[in-house]
């Protein structure tokens, strides 16, 4: 059995006047949670929507359990869990008839599991969909996906509209049952804090391109901010800067990797630094994704990228 | 399950064209049945029998037009519509088999209502003439269900095809009113005739009329005509991207 839940190589999807998909390869191993992140319209919902079959990709390919999205998407399905970023349901049901009405697709769908989560998750079964607010909608296709016992969960913000106290509860949720069995979850989230506490894997994307992928804990070990004053800095310096902004007397620089380094031969020009401190995932995000050119003008935020690609 | 899903979704609509259809087939099965030519002064009993059949057919038929454009509406375009799509869609079954299960359930829902409103009104002519006049009318059921089933069929393909229910329905409309006109103006003005679904209601009278031929190539025409659409709504939900 291959230890990747899913892969994709150079997977493109291109619309008529947006490349929402621009040459993507990831790898998601098997039992962890991927924290899929990018900006809005980066391409994390298409790629999601390629994973699943909703829609063709242009180019490339992508695996989902080792099996072919354009080909065996019903396999796929029966074996992936997912909570999509719309929460369109039909609107006249109760959760108690959505709930009826999507386990007779399933053959693994546990009734112990439904009735454990609407416990937990607090979820009212007898009001119609249309009345309920966005956090019991989301609830209510959380529950949907995870009383599948889906050996995959693509879960695309599972958590817009939800209170802490729930927040916190589908964490304990998803770390108990789903990953407890071995389950896989790739998670697409604007909630880099939730992010963080619980996916082992983050990948980000920008663009339709993949910027960074690796483990959380590299990530955090590997990134730091690096302070430093001194005459006659130089704004780039070697290709582990992710960026490098001037603020009055000192220079911040980002270092994606071997910061005590960096720092050494910073000291070597003369410069003083004053600080080198951890970034958290929110800090890097934001570095890696900024939009505007992080270095000195004409060092293109592509330059950026471009160097991240060999983490 | 899907099927259940679609009638609880359109069963206030059916019951609705079920009560339109019934009442309206009841009320004019017993004017026909007790307009004055109809005893005692030697007429044949075929002429109310005749004016029964007109009559449900002519009315008949727009309300099972009306059903098949409604009913068609409920199909898989109401899924773009509402945003359930891809809900749908990523539910471990082949395509296809939404496709059929909604359009067996709104056939099915269709054949009903025009069964019961054709015997119901069969029921009245036989309970206010005593005995009827012909055994032949019940067979009525199916040129207006072929009818109905070509709109509905026609509607459910248009539906998905603009991924809206309601434009679909519109759509339908359009092509509906066209393709009955059409046929009339093309014969007015050059004598041809083109096929229309009203070739279907114009053989009912093979129920009433002696010596009236059956259309039975017509009938099975309209039949593949009607069972083509769900073909291509398959052939075009199959592609779809969501």
């Amino acid at each position: 059995m291959n230890d990747m839940a899913i892969t994709t190589d150079g997977l493109v999807k291109h619309y008529p006047q947006v490349r929402a998909v621009d040459g993507l390869t990831l790898r998601v191993p098997r039992g962890s949670v991927y924290g899929f992140l990018g900006r809005n319209g980066a391409g994390k919902t298409t790629t999601i929507k390629l994973l699943l079959g909703l829609t063709r990709p242009t180019a490339g390919s992508a695996r989902v359990l080792e099996l072919d999205p354009r080909r065996d998407r019903v396999a796929i399905l029966e074996r992936t869990g997912y909570v999509s970023e719309n929460k369109r349901l039909y609107e006249w049901m109760t959760a108690a008839e959505l709930l009826c009405f999507t386990r007779s697709f399933y053959r693994t769908w546990s009734h112990q599991a439904a009735e454990k989560y609407i416990r937990r998750l607090e979820i009212p079964m007898r009001q119609p969909f249309k009345k309920l607010s966005l956090g019991n909608r989301t609830k209510v296709y959380l529950l949907l996906a995870l009383a599948q016992r889906a050996e995959l969960l693509i879960l695309d913000e599972p958590t817009s509209g939800l209170d802490p106290v729930i927040m916190d509860e589908l964490l304990h949720v998803l770390a108990e049952d789903h990953l407890g069995e071995g389950g896989t979850v790739f998670l697409s989230s604007h909630q880099l804090s939730e992010v963080e506490q619980i996916a082992d894997w983050v990948g980000i994307i920008e663009q339709g391109k993949l910027l960074l992928e690796a483990r959380l804990e590299d990530i955090k070990n590997d990134f730091r901010l690096i302070t430093a004053a001194g005459e006659g800095l130089q704004p780039f310096g070697p290709p582990q800067v992710v960026s490098a902004v001037q603020a009055g007397a000192f220079w911040k620089y980002v270092v994606s990797r071997d910061a005590e380094g960096f720092a050494a031969r910073l000291r070597q020009q003369g410069a003083t630094v004053t600080d080198v401190s951890p970034l958290n995932l929110r800090q890097i995000f934001l570095e890696l994704t900024r939009k505007e050119d992080p270095c000195t003008p004409g060092n293109g935020g592509e330059k950026a990228v471009a160097v991240l690609s060999h983490i | 399950m899907y099927a259940w899903k679609w009638w609880r979704e359109s069963r206030g609509r059916i019951i609705t064209y079920l009560i339109l259809l019934v009442s309206t087939a009841v009320l004019f099965a017993w004017t026909a049945a007790t307009l004055p030519f109809r005893s005692g002064n030697g007429a044949p009993k075929v002429a109310e029998a005749e004016v029964w059949r007109a009559t449900l057919m002519s009315l008949g038929s727009i309300i099972v037009a009306f059903a098949g454009l409604g009913l068609g509406a409920s199909g898989i375009g109401g899924e773009f519509e509402q945003g359930t799509v891809e809900f749908l869609l990523t539910r471990p079954r082949r395509r296809r088999y939404f496709v059929w299960a909604g359009w067996v359930t709104g056939a099915a829902a269709l054949f009903i209502t025009v069964a019961l409103a054709v015997l119901c009104s069969f029921a009245t002519l036989v309970y206010v003439m005593k005995s009827p006049s012909n055994w032949r009318m019940p067979v009525m059921i199916v040129p207006l269900f072929v009818f109905g089933a070509v709109v509905y069929s026609l509607t459910y393909f248009m539906t998905a095809l603009v991924k809206n229910g309601r434009a679909g329905l519109t759509l339908s409309l359009g092509i509906i009113v066209l393709d009955l006109l059409l046929p009339v103006v093309v014969h007015l003005g050059w004598r041809i005739d083109l096929p229309s679904p009203l070739d279907v209601l114009v053989g009912s009278r093979w129920a009433t009329v002696r010596g009236a031929h059956f259309p039975v190539a017509a009938t099975l025409g309209w039949c593949l005509v009607a069972l083509a659409f769900p073909l291509a709504t398959q052939f075009l939900f199959e592609r779809a991207e969501v």
